[in-house]
């Protein structure tokens, strides 16, 4: 294992990795920053601040050692209280150009990557801090708050108001993390702050098809893998990254059952089988002492950001 | 560390007035302009009002933020939880293996940190160079003595034989020799008389000698090999004798006695190859071999070549006493120190050096901690030496200090460097860290230090909020809950500032809340954060207060889904269970006239009995309250100052609620009285 991890200590708390996307080959960058960063293009990100202002940036020249920061537009004081100042930005998320943010002041904020002023701007979103963000399809946006509490919003729709709501758990456990299925994307996972894993069907979302008491600690980060959709990644507070692997229940599934019976895009998370042993669950190295803030995943390899001021490489994970 | 340093604070104020301190947590001062008054000062206003004032903080700047030393923060506090693991599960059996590589990991990461930092000094445009070559010096020194520190008492060496080491320690921090020798041995010498010989360089000898005082034999070969004559006698001689001297090695297979033997026959070889004449010829290898034989005349000659008194006291001892046991390396080095000087011409780290070699590990530590790197040093090797049990050792001899001395040094040592790290505004969590292992005061410190840490964004404190919970320490938990409830209700946002009351189930404040969210109600007509009241849960039952309003919300929620008679049953309980607060009466007795009022029969006799009771208990003691003033102020200019219209309008309502009711119970007797009839015809008609 020790040739596959790679550690180098950074001089600062890292909250957010991503790779550099690059399209075949495996990326060599990627950017840490003790903001939120979503890339947009392979060249282009944007970034999130805790003073409520949201930049996008890009990385200029080719070597990457050199690459300079050059800001391209930046939207500041998006995240703004009359009493109180400036208020952190907490989750981005990002769909080809349109990049939505969500702060503490529960607010909403649409941009568009072109644009100097926000396209919409949903104020009162929700009466709590928005923790978390994803695009679900090009207008319809899921966020989760403080309580646990989930609201999906369809960005088309002139009025203010949540199409759906629901509830993360029966308690108040807050929702840290949020992510979509990658190909289907109607399925939604989401990390709590007790480190629990629930999915959820948005087709009928009175309760949670699944619900997994996973890590010790809030979930701070989940991630499918984008090309290979059985393969999660989560990492926790309680420095812990895993690696879910559900393809052996794939290969048995298909073994057991006739083609005609078993739809074949069937997805394996909403099976409740999950639940109960055929999930294969690894964990990508010994539990840190500190917080795992961030991850990110890109063809075989795993980055992740520590609250130890490190940032970790692991190479060669086994798909 | 004597002299007193003075610094300038650039304030006018302060200039003119005075000047005062103030400690505020995490070692930080506060300063600010000040006029002493006494009991005989004037009473008058200041003169330098009206004046801008400013508060300065001033603090300590701490040299090991630095970025470079950071890292070096971060990764030896991994190795620090580390050993500590290693201890707690020992249980008992011999750890010390895995505690010498704890004190590798140590040095290793000290050594990245040097390269680092010797980088970033070279860089031309380095802002911080002096910093970094400062520091790097420091952590130089550190290495140095932590090599050897644990080579004496962390590394459990067989026989006690300890130059060996002591050879590899010198031979790892002075490596000039070796790099002469390399420079010499690249260059194109050869070895017969015809060639060009390799004595011809300026340094040859000199370097040859050096190898062999750092016991280099091999090197010292080489070179000699390289020497025009190598193929003479004496070259010859040399060569042999250098070959066959024995080295000590634990895992030799032989005892040290047989060692001794051995070491000295060869010594008696040489010596009477020596006086034979054998090298007679050549002056230089006759002096190398009265070293190698241990002549004390030739050993002060290369004095001033072995540069320090440590280095001279290895190489003497190589040649002298190679089986050194460690007790004895005491006195050598002060024969040594004598012949450099004495001690008065020691520096710091050479004391330190020499207290290493008396044992003395309680002077090690007291002079490691003046070494200017704020306590890492002494912090981590003091626990390091308490686990391998050196410390506790020395404490049998110290009568006048308790069994338990070491452990408070080492607590002692942990508990100022992990404050140190609590006052950084990220490297708060590596102190915590330390704070943990610090059994007598630890947890009172990091009680105390919590709070004092910047809540700065959610984030942050739910990060505080999750060590304070694994630590079990609740009652900062809820302290941190009710701040940041605070600050969200102080930025008028209600609906957050109730989940975090929520949050540490802080009834009082939800309580609190619970009523501004029914004022808002009374004053607007809406209720805001409605996401948050609908969905309340279980959580309602923290305060009763809370629960009133979860529940009228959700009778609200029921009257707009059109589920009138379950509202009515709802609203009825509240008034009935004397749930709602008094002062809100009016407003629910008011909400039941429309279903009091609807075609269907909503409410029954018994129901409309209850809001009766209540219309009568509210009105009874309605002379002296403010059945439509806002809700908790009780201050009686309020009454005064309703004006005819308000109360006109409150009797209006009464008038209207007292009309409905009674209709009401007309109606619903009347209804139950059929059902009654009806019921009691069935049963006559079948009996």
């Amino acid at each position: 294992m020790e040739d596959k991890v790679h550690g180098v200590f950074v001089g600062e708390k890292v909250s957010k990795v991503r790779w550099k996307p690059e399209d075949l080959v495996e990326s060599d960058i990627f950017l840490t920053g003790s903001w939120d960063n979503e890339f947009i293009n392979s060249n282009m990100f944007v970034v999130s601040s805790t003073v409520g202002s949201v930049k996008l940036l890009k990385i200029d020249g080719k070597e990457p050692c050199l690459a300079a920061l050059k800001e391209v537009m930046s939207w500041d004081d998006i995240h703004f209280l009359s009493v109180g100042g400036h208020i952190p930005c907490t989750g981005l998320a990002v769909f080809e150009e349109d990049i939505v943010s969500v702060g503490e002041d529960g607010c909403l904020c649409l941009l568009t990557a072109r644009q100097k002023m926000p396209v919409r701007r949903i104020e009162g979103a929700d009466s709590c801090s928005l923790r978390c963000v994803c695009f679900l399809k090009h207008n319809e946006v899921l966020t989760g708050n403080l309580r646990g509490q989930m609201k999906v919003w369809d960005l088309k729709n002139a009025v203010n108001k949540p199409a759906s709501t629901f509830m993360l758990s029966g308690e108040q456990t807050g929702a840290s993390c949020v992510t979509h299925h990658p190909t289907q994307r109607h399925m939604v996972l989401a990390g709590g702050e007790d480190g629990s894993l629930t999915v959820w069907d948005l087709r009928h979302h009175t309760f949670p098809v699944t619900l997994l008491s996973a890590h010790s600690d809030a979930v701070s980060e989940l991630q499918f893998h984008p090309d290979r959709p059985e393969h999660l990644f989560t990492c926790s507070t309680s420095g812990e990254i895993w690696h879910w692997n559900t393809s052996s229940m794939s290969r048995s599934a298909h073994l057991g059952t006739m083609p005609s019976e078993f739809p074949r895009d069937e997805n394996l998370w909403l099976n409740s089988d999950v639940a109960k042993h055929r999930l294969e669950v690894f964990t990508l190295m010994p539990q840190l002492h500190k917080p795992i803030n961030s991850l990110d995943v890109s063809k075989n390899r795993v980055v992740c950001g520590c609250d130890n001021e490190a940032v970790y490489v692991f190479k060669n994970v086994v798909l | 560390m004597n002299k007193e340093r003075t610094f300038v604070i650039p304030d006018e104020i302060c200039q003119r007035a005075g000047m005062s301190a103030v400690w505020f947590p995490s070692n930080k001062l506060g300063a600010h302009a000040y006029r002493h008054v006494t009991a005989h000062s004037q009473d008058k206003a200041s003169e330098f009002a009206p004046c801008k004032t400013l508060v300065h903080h001033i603090r300590f700047d701490v040299m090991l933020f630095h970025p470079i030393t950071r890292q070096l923060i971060n990764e030896s506090s991994g190795t620090f939880l580390a050993g500590q693991k290693l201890v707690a599960n020992s249980g008992g059996t011999d750890i010390r293996g895995e505690l010498l590589k704890v004190s590798r990991q140590y040095r290793a990461i000290v050594r990245a940190c040097l390269e680092n930092l010797q980088s970033e000094a070279s860089k031309n445009d380095s802002s911080s160079k002096e910093i970094c070559l400062e520091l790097a010096v420091i952590f130089y020194n550190i290495e140095f003595m932590w090599n050897l520190c644990e080579v004496l008492y962390v590394d459990v060496i067989p026989g006690d034989a300890v130059l060996p080491q002591l050879m590899d320690w010198i031979r790892l921090h002075s490596v000039h020799y070796e790099r002469q020798a390399q420079a010499i041995l690249n260059g194109e010498y050869g070895s017969s008389v015809l060639d060009n010989g390799a004595e011809n360089e300026p340094d040859y000898w000199n370097t040859v000698i050096g190898l062999v005082l750092q016991g280099r034999l091999d090197g010292a070969r080489a070179l000699l090999k390289l020497h025009s004559a190598s193929l003479s006698e004496p070259f010859k001689s040399v060569d042999y004798i250098m070959r066959t001297m024995p080295f000590y090695n634990v895992f030799g297979g032989i005892s040290l006695t047989e060692f001794n033997m051995r070491w000295k026959g060869w010594q008696n070889e040489a010596a009477c190859k020596l006086q034979a004449g054998t090298f007679a010829s050549r002056k230089e290898l006759e002096f190398i071999m009265k070293l190698m034989v241990g002549n004390a005349e030739a050993f002060l000659e290369v004095k001033d070549q072995c540069g320090t008194w440590y280095q001279f006291m290895a190489s003497w001892l190589l040649y002298t006493e190679p089986t050194v046991k460690s007790f004895d390396l005491s006195y050598h080095a002060h024969q040594c120190i004598a012949k450099f000087g004495g001690i008065s011409r020691l520096k710091h780290s050479d004391l330190i050096l020499v207290a290493l070699m008396e044992s003395d590990l309680h002077q090690v530590i007291r002079l490691i901690e003046q070494t200017s790197e704020n306590g890492w040093f002494a912090a981590h090797l003091t626990d390091l030496l308490h686990h391998c049990g050196c410390l506790k050792i020395l404490d049998n001899h110290q009568s006048s200090q308790t069994a338990s001395s070491a452990m408070d040094l080492r607590e002692q040592l942990l508990l100022d460097y992990g404050t140190l790290l609590m006052s950084h505004r990220s490297l708060w969590q590596v102190g915590i860290n330390y704070l943990d292992y610090c059994s007598a005061e630890g947890r009172a410190r990091i009680e105390a230090l919590l709070l004092t840490l910047p809540l700065g964004s959610e984030t942050r404190a739910l990060k505080i909020i999750q060590v304070a919970r694994e630590r079990d320490l609740h009652h900062i938990v809820a302290s941190i809950c009710k701040i940041m409830g605070m600050r969200s209700y102080q930025q008028h946002r209600l609906g957050n500032a109730l989940t975090w009351a929520l949050r540490s189930q802080d009834a009082g404040f939800a309580t609190y809340l619970a009523n501004k969210f029914l004022e808002l109600y009374n004053q607007e007509g809406k209720f805001h954060s409605l996401d948050l009241l609908d969905n309340l849960g279980s959580c309602m039952l923290v305060s009763d207060r809370l629960t009133f309003l979860g529940k009228y919300c959700e009778f609200h929620q029921l009257y707009q889904a059109g589920e009138f008679r379950d509202a009515a049953v709802l609203l009825v309980s509240l008034l009935a269970s004397r749930l709602a607060p008094k002062s809100f009466w009016m407003t629910l007795l008011t909400d039941a006239l429309p279903l009091l009022e609807s075609n269907d029969i909503v409410l029954t006799s018994e129901d409309t009995y209850e809001l009766l009771n209540a219309m009568e208990e509210l009105l009874g003691e309605g002379q002296n309250s403010d059945i439509g003033g806002t809700l908790g102020s009780d201050k009686l200019t309020t009454i005064q100052d309703q004006s005819l219209d308000a109360n006109s309008l409150v009797e209006e309502k009464v008038k209207l609620i007292r009309l409905a009711l009674a209709r009401n119970l007309a109606r619903s007797l009347n209804h139950e009285g059929c059902l009654m009839d009806s019921a009691q015809m069935n049963l006559c008609l079948r009996s």
